[in-house]
């Protein structure tokens, strides 16, 4: 971390640690965090090869090795949530990344900066809307009874009787994927907003002279200022892939519905809390986080072979 | 790092507070000693609930009473939603408040309830005697007692006029549009349910809603059951279970289930059901039956009574619900409604993390006095209610108000303790009815014009009569639906997959395009075949005759 390119005389470590102590006191809480919160916690993954009883102590507790992992690999309905999240993820990745990085781009363009700032308020605003109120609102926005979609769709004579939006299978996934864009595409957008405000003007200036106009522009020197930014990001949400949420999805579920909604981590809620399989449970969203490290590693890994940024 | 200064003052605090804890325990064994019990000790004592009501505000009246007699403040932990997954979180956690609202047997596995019956032998003489009747029947198979059943143990006589079980309700406006007719079979109750829609299709500008579905989460209940009432069997949850030899059968994939969802499926092609059933929560239901523009249902009604209220409230009671025993034909009897049975499973049990079990016994059974059951159920004395020259108690039209405004109940009522802890059902020692609206007197005072009318038509005096003058016997081992498998076992894995199962088909076979029934349904039958709901049946058929065996009246 304090490499300075200075070279220090051999040390042991407690002297460093001494010299150092400064940023070590300020790093501490964080590790500490970090600590508490995310590796003792492993020790969880214990239940997974266990038979987990709550009302038994550790050493009571019976192993049963991988049976849980293969459980879930023969049950029809893991696999169906798998596809779920993947398909999801996917579809708000996509969405997500072409969405924030396309209205980054065209807010740079906007010289009125009142205008400018208007719309990246509003823009952003939703994000700051808990999953539960904007769930209401999606609901309410597609309800076949009154719902704004269907009065329109109606009104514009597309559609004879309304659609049951939340009742179809085929819709879901797009319903998750743009409410995601609505609420996610400004708050994502700041950051390749600020990495555009870092490149050199003098750029766009010398591309002007050599006759760029305006969509070249931001072909030429907007996109590769920001490539490394993207990159970046991309690996981190790579990473992620097996998140696709989970709070939407288990608003808006149904019976209808919920074989193209369910998530993995609806599936560890259902199983593991609702029916007491904490095992089952466990070997789910162990299954999930050893998924998504390998997937980050794998991205990391293609980004170095490119010559691009890397994460680690 | 920590300075000197501050590890003395740290020091200081720890060893003041251990002196501090010191002394008052020892006042408070002093206290305990000398004190009778209902000038007990102070004790907060946490509750976990899933009823669906808010936390009490600090100004309530009856909370503050319950303070100052007992020395008792409730710590409240309502679950909201889904209760199942509150449940799993603090059994995973083993993190327990000092009283859980049980519904199944998830706290008992986990270890997390402890024995009361000598506790309640020890402490509860209130307790004792009134659970005296089901003594044995609340017993779990090991022989202990983990729950005090929070509703139907009765004390002395009891006669209800209220009905609060399963029916189909129907809209009471349509009954009087249509001069009170009769109403037996399944057909005619969807042709007058269709007759009144075709007259009336909006009520107060809204779209009226021919029937409506409560689907959400544990409360689906309502899409499956009717089919078993309709049938004229009694309210045995999941199954039919047969008479003499006690075999339980699950009914999902049954004849009396074809039926009913081909009545639905045709009603549905004929524009009656309400689409946005499937895809509705709670709240929502609340909310459409609260507009009154719903013409009926199938459902208990303690899930929608509030319903009601919020209609009196916007002066539309017409349009509220009243109950009929529905059949599939005349051939039929209807047992809808039951006799009072123990709640037996549901209700508080004390948890293992209790600090003071034997304090809050001593609590539960003090509150099952007579002075404070009359607190919890009539009121303060010439504030909520008065006295007559016969000492019947009887309230004025602004006290009867008061009780149907959720409001002011919130401030002088303690609905979310009374709710689940042991309480008297039935009359007190004074021969007058626990619940003030069981008084004949009262009864008549308080029943709404559009009531009465309705009763009258009908020659009855009340709901449940309506629903049912004389209720057969129970048998033995009623009710089936308080039978629920264990977390984890076969027959509870195999019910947990009939449910994702009935709630993905169900909506597309009441949605689907009649001529397309046939084929779904079969479609569900084999799907419903092939999950091993015999292991469902054989758990359901080995509790029912071990109910049997043991309930049976000794000869």
């Amino acid at each position: 971390m304090n490499q300075n390119g200075v070279k220090i005389q051999e040390k042991t470590f407690l002297q460093k640690l001494k010299l150092q102590r400064q940023l070590f006191y300020m790093s501490a809480p964080l590790i500490l965090y970090v600590i508490l919160f995310a590796y003792i916690p492993l020790w969880g993954w214990t239940m997974a090869f266990q038979n987990f009883k709550p009302a038994r102590n550790f050493f009571q507790q019976e192993w049963v090795g991988i049976k849980w992992f293969l459980f879930l690999f023969k049950d029809d309905n893991f696999l169906k949530v798998l596809r779920n999240t993947i398909a999801m993820s996917l579809i708000n990745l996509s969405f997500g990344y072409i969405g924030a990085i396309a209205l980054a781009l065209i807010l740079n363009e906007v010289k009125e900066r009142f205008f400018k700032r208007t719309i990246q308020t509003i823009s952003y605003l939703p994000h700051f809307l808990s999953w539960v109120i904007v769930s209401g609102l999606v609901a309410s926005m597609l309800s076949v009874e009154d719902g704004a979609i269907n009065q329109l769709l109606l009104s514009l004579r597309l559609i004879k009787e309304p659609i049951m939006w939340l009742g179809e299978p085929k819709y879901f996934w797009w319903i998750t994927g743009f409410t995601y864009l609505w609420k996610e595409i400004g708050w994502n957008s700041i950051i390749y907003l600020a990495a555009i405000s870092g490149i050199d003007p003098t750029l766009y200036e010398v591309a002007e002279i050599d006759g760029c106009g305006r969509l070249k522009k931001m072909w030429y020197i907007t996109l590769p200022g920001i490539k490394s930014t993207i990159m970046v990001l991309l690996i981190m949400s790579i990473g992620h892939i097996l998140d696709a949420g989970f709070e939407l999805q288990f608003l808006l579920r149904n019976g209808l519905i919920q074989d193209y909604a369910d998530t993995i981590d609806i599936y560890v809620l259902t199983f593991g809390l609702n029916s007491g399989n904490y095992s089952l449970a466990t070997a789910a969203g162990m299954f999930k986080n050893i998924v998504n490290i390998a997937l980050i590693f794998l991205a990391n890994f293609l980004a170095k072979r490119m010559g691009e940024e890397r994460l680690i | 790092m920590m300075g000197k200064k501050n590890q003395q003052t740290c020091l200081l605090v720890i060893s003041l507070s251990l002196i501090i804890s010191f002394l008052s325990s020892c006042a408070q064994k002093k206290e305990s000693a000398v004190l009778p019990s209902t000038e007990d000790y102070p004790i907060t004592i946490s509750v976990f609930t899933f009823q669906n009501q808010q936390t009490p505000p600090e100004d309530n009246k009856i909370y503050k009473w319950i303070k100052e007699k007992f020395n008792v403040t409730f710590q409240w932990d309502i679950a909201v939603g889904q209760k199942d997954q509150k449940i799993g979180t603090m059994i995973a956690a083993q993190d327990y408040p000092d009283l859980l609202l049980v519904d199944s047997t998830k706290f008992i596995e986990a270890g997390a309830l402890i024995p009361l019956e000598d506790l309640i032998e020890k402490y509860g003489p209130n307790l004792k005697k009134h659970y005296a009747s089901v003594w044995e029947k609340i017993k779990e198979d090991d022989g202990h007692i983990y729950c005090l059943p929070n509703w139907g143990v009765i004390d002395g006589q009891y006669k209800s006029t209220y009905y609060g079980d399963s029916a189909l309700w129907i809209q009471k406006d349509v009954l009087k549009e249509f001069g009170y007719p009769k109403i037996k079979t399944l057909d005619e109750y969807f042709d007058i349910i269709a007759k009144y829609k075709e007259k009336h299709p909006t009520i107060n500008g809204l779209p009226t809603i021919g029937f409506s579905i409560l689907t959400y989460d544990w409360r689906a209940f309502c899409l499956i059951n009717p089919p078993n009432f309709l049938a004229g069997n009694p309210n045995d949850g999941n199954v039919v279970v047969d008479k003499k030899t006690f075999d339980a059968r699950v009914f999902l994939g049954l004849d009396i289930s074809k039926k009913w969802f081909k009545k639905l499926n045709e009603m549905n092609a004929k524009g009656l059901i309400d689409r946005s059933s499937f895809v509705d929560n709670y709240d929502q239901y609340m909310a459409k039956l609260s507009s009154g523009r719903v013409l009926g249902v199938h459902d208990q009604y303690w899930q929608f009574q509030d319903a009601t209220t919020a209609l009196l409230n916007q002066n539309m009671y017409i349009h509220s619900m009243a109950p009929l025993p529905i059949v599939f034909d005349e051939s039929i009897k209807p047992w809808y409604r039951n006799r009072p049975l123990p709640n037996i499973r549901r209700g508080y049990g004390i948890s293992i993390k209790a600090k003071d079990p034997v304090r809050i016994i001593r609590f539960l059974d003090a509150q099952l006095s007579e002075e404070a059951q009359k607190v919890f159920q009539w009121g303060f004395l010439n504030e909520d209610y008065q006295l007559n020259e016969k000492g019947v108690p009887f309230r004025t039209e602004e006290q009867r108000n008061q009780q149907n405004d959720p409001v002011w109940k919130l401030r002088n009522k303690a609905e979310l303790w009374f709710g689940d802890a042991p309480k008297m059902e039935g009359t007190f020692s004074d021969g007058n009815p626990t619940s003030i609206g069981e008084i004949p007197a009262e009864a008549l005072a308080a029943q709404r014009p559009e009531d009465a009318e309705l009763l009258q038509a009908y020659g009855v005096s009340s709901f449940a009569e309506l629903m049912d003058p004389n209720p057969p016997e129970n048998p033995v081992y009623f009710p089936a639906w308080q039978l629920v498998p264990p977390d984890g076992s076969a027959a509870q894995i195999a019910w947990k997959k009939a449910e994702d199962l009935y709630r993905k088909y169900l909506p597309r076979i009441i949605l689907s395009r009649p001529n397309q029934f046939d084929k779904l349904w079969d479609e569900y039958v084999a799907e419903l075949n092939k999950i091993g709901l015999e292991e469902y049946e054989k758990f359901m058929t080995q509790e029912i005759k071990k109910r049997v065996d043991r309930w049976s009246p000794k000869k």
